[in-house]
């Protein structure tokens, strides 16, 4: 698992001034090139000069700012000799003083290896190597086939045969012009045929490539079939000895589609940029991602890769959690990128599981890398909240609950053995006598102690609700009070802070709706929820109940809020009030 | 009479059997736990048993359990459920199985030792025993409803000793009325609150009570 490197912002404006200069000479050079190459078309046909000056140039540009990647630079090379190949290729035309010594013969055999190079570039982008073996193969037999072929005509033929001059250094060992012809059409026959056979490997390239590979290689893709097709028909042409004139057509029109090719590379850096920028809108679209399901959708759209899976570190388990919440000791994948989430402190995080064709694009890796880290962290802090409250509330409900557990089982036995002994106390003392009248003022005085305790009691924690429940403890609640109350209760337990929360709900709905709202009927309703359980509380009273600072049912907004629940006031003026909580419980 | 005290509190416990004793009522046996008591019965049956409702382990229902227990292997003694708090759902769930020699009472009552004596004198006689804070409590509760309104402040009393478990020579004597004029009222509380059938006395209890639980939860 490994991070990449982070990008020196510093840097890149520094090594875009060098770059800059770098394409510049460049393109100075095979301008110059050019120049002399396409020397005679300058006179004669200035639209195919032009036209071929512009390939070689947009040919070494492509290919220097492709050589800026250290990882493409291989493929930058075969790239950047193509204008080369290119240009000699237009030789034949210089007037024959321009012909010295073997450069004819290094125009007729290397004018075709622009077409080698130029495809082992256009298929080494954008995963800088061969793929297939079949492509390895390809190229060599296809260089093979030209050089070979190439010579082996020039031993049987005169260069003014191939258009050169007839003082230029020519390997003639027996000229024979009908060899020569059928030679040539052999030659042909076969560029032809390699032409077709790369359109097959394209195809099969495009079938292979995944993700962001796919959206990559798809221009260049199209541009290279376009140059192989014109190239095609231009071959054919020759072949079949179309007239001059269409053939020149034809070659200029071959220039043309060659023109497309520096344009896929440029669409797809244009496309990489707008990938970043996708990435970028990650941070903003995920920082308050509610859940990782959410995380792992957007990391898989930003980074055009389906496959792409999200493992969740519980520190606390040593264990992974996907989405689905399936737990392992090791992000649980065949083959793929694994790379490590940190959040801004450097605590390990999560683990992402890339596509292996990302590791060619690490910069927008980081960027979602970095983006999903946030998300994360502000996720766990918040669960951390989350979790610290739902901590506190338990603490609060079991302390209420030991609290209540006290008072009965201490002071209020107490009082009821002395209640006790007083009524043994009452059955020996005299009728009517002084002692008599003292115990009954003392048994009174129990009765109001013991009525106060109950109070407090019920207040702290109802022992009903421990012990039976929401239904008799509400019911409870409801039997002492001067209005009609309506009771839709699940007769079920559920956690004690639930359970607790909800009471305490109800005791200030009901509450609320005698003092306050002067409610004639009212109803509770405790029903179970997907998420655990769903109360309602409507009355018909006037309204305007709100859960302001201090008053009860804030009170019980933040017990709800602690436990993950909502909490929701309907009470607008004349209208009856109608609370509702939705509190999350297995 | 011989009653045996089941109550987790010592202090509760002492305090009870100065009281039953102080009206020459023999204490068998305590127990401060269900397991205890269902023990010691076995060895030494009394004719009624006074039980705390909540005891250990959990300190939810034991004590309505082992009157349960109880009921199903000595039908004949009397069992009476001491409770902390009123709670007629168990008031209902200990008259369920008919009613007869069981008594639901509120430990305030201890400090009125008439109270409980009649109550243990009525379940030790195979009737029942309400107490009477529990079914004022339900009774209020009604006060406001149409179905009570139809009754008369006669008939208003006579229900309420019926929810307490009285027979008709219990409520004649309450209110100072003959058996006939009671046995009067009582059909016609019957007929208005339209209760299915009036069964022996402790059946009437519980058809009574149900009936204003019922109604309390229906509003």
């Amino acid at each position: 698992m490994s991070l990449p490197d982070r990008v020196d912002v510093m840097q890149v404006g520094g090594a875009s001034r060098r770059f800059a200069l770098t394409v510049a000479v460049a393109c100075a050079v095979t301008g110059g090139m050019a120049a002399l190459s396409l020397w005679p078309f300058w006179s004669t046909n200035p639209v195919t000069g032009v036209i071929n000056l512009l390939v070689a140039v947009s040919f070494v540009a492509t290919a220097t700012a492709l050589g800026e990647v250290s990882y493409h630079r291989t493929t930058a090379w075969a790239l950047a000799v193509v204008p080369v190949f290119w240009l000699m290729s237009w030789w034949w035309a210089w007037p024959p003083e321009w012909e010295i010594g073997p450069l004819a013969l290094l125009s007729n055999v290397f004018g075709y290896m622009w077409f080698v190079f130029g495809g082992v570039a256009l298929l080494r982008y954008p995963n800088a190597v061969l793929s297939t073996r079949y492509e390895q193969v390809y190229f060599a037999a296809m260089a093979g086939w030209i050089c070979l072929g190439k010579i082996t005509i020039a031993l049987v033929s005169e260069p003014e045969w191939d258009g050169y001059s007839p003082w230029s250094w020519w390997p003639t060992i027996a000229p024979n012009r009908v060899l020569h012809d059928t030679l040539v059409s052999v030659f042909y026959v076969g560029v032809v045929t390699f032409a077709v056979l790369m359109l097959f490997l394209l195809l099969a390239k495009l079938r292979r490539a995944r993700g962001m590979d796919r959206l990559d290689s798809m221009p260049v893709i199209v541009a290279a079939s376009t140059v192989t097709v014109s190239g095609g028909i231009y071959l054919s042409a020759r072949l079949f000895d179309f007239p001059q004139q269409t053939i020149e057509a034809l070659q200029t029109l071959m220039g043309a589609a060659a023109l497309v090719t520096p344009l896929a590379f440029l669409m797809t850096v244009l496309r990489r940029k707008l990938a970043r920028s996708a990435v970028a809108d990650l941070v903003v679209r995920i920082a308050g991602a509610p859940t990782v399901v959410y995380v792992q959708s957007e990391l898989r759209r930003a980074l055009q890769d389906p496959s792409l899976t999200l493992w969740v570190w519980l520190a606390e388990e040593s264990l992974y959690a996907n989405v689905d919440g399936k737990l392992h000791r090791q992000p649980h994948e065949t083959g793929g990128w694994l790379v490590t989430i940190r959040a801004s402190s450097g605590e390990h995080l999560a683990v992402l599981v890339l596509d292996e064709s990302l590791r060619r694009h690490p910069a927008l890796v980081e960027s979602a890398v970095v983006a999903a880290g946030l998300a994360l962290e502000v996720q766990a802090q918040l669960a951390e909240v989350s979790a610290s409250r739902t901590r506190i509330a338990t603490v609060a409900v079991d302390e209420r609950r030991r609290l209540e557990r006290d008072l009965h089982d201490g002071a209020q036995q107490s009082l009821l053995a002395a209640s006790a002994s007083l009524g043994a106390a009452r059955v020996k003392a005299p009728e009517s006598s002084e002692v008599m009248a003292a115990i009954d003022q003392a048994r009174e005085d129990l009765r109001t102690a013991l009525g106060e305790l109950r109070q407090l009691a019920r207040g702290i924690h109802p022992a009903v609700l421990s012990q039976s429940g929401l239904l008799p403890a509400i019911e409870d609640v409801a039997e002492r009070l001067p209005l009609d109350v309506d009771l839709q209760i699940l007769d079920r337990r559920w956690d004690a802070k639930v359970e607790a929360t909800i009471y305490f709900l109800a005791c200030e709905a009901l509450t609320n709706a005698v003092k306050h709202a002067e409610a004639r009927r009212v109803s509770v309703s405790v029903q179970a929820h997907d998420i655990g359980v769903d109360v309602v509380i409507c009355d018909d009273g006037r309204g305007g109940a709100v859960a302001s600072n201090g008053s009860g049912l804030a009170g019980i907004r933040d017990r709800v809020d602690a436990l993950g629940g909502t909490l929701t006031i309907d009470s607008s003026a004349g209208c009856g009030t109608s609370i509702r909580a939705v509190v999350p419980c297995a | 009479m011989r009653v045996a005290l089941a109550d987790d509190s010592n202090l509760f416990r002492r305090g009870l059997r100065s009281l039953v004793t102080a009206v020459g009522i023999e204490v068998a046996f305590e127990a401060r736990d269900a397991t205890a008591l269902l023990t010691l019965v076995e060895a030494d049956p009394p004719n009624a048993v006074i039980v705390d409702i909540r005891m250990p382990p959990t300190f939810t229902d034991e004590g309505l359990v082992a009157a349960e227990t109880l009921k199903s292997r000595y039908p004949e003694m009397g069992v009476l459920v001491l409770s902390t708090y009123s709670e007629t759902a168990y008031a209902v769930r200990l008259l369920a199985g008919g009613g007869h020699g069981v008594g639901y009472l509120l430990k305030d009552r201890v400090d009125d030792v008439s109270a409980l004596v009649d109550a243990l004198e009525r379940v030790c006689a195979g009737r029942s025993a309400i107490d009477p804070d529990i079914v004022a409590r339900l009774i209020a509760q009604h006060g406001r409803l149409d179905e009570m309104a139809v009754l008369t402040a006669r008939e208003h009393d006579v229900l309420r000793h019926m929810a307490e478990g009285r027979s008709n020579a219990g409520i004649g004597l309450a209110l100072g009325l003959s058996a006939r004029t009671v046995e009067a009222h009582v059909a016609s509380v019957f007929q208005k609150l339209g209760l299915p059938s009036r069964g022996d006395d402790n059946r009437r209890v519980l058809a009574v009570l149900t009936w204003l639980r019922a109604t309390v939860q229906k509003t």
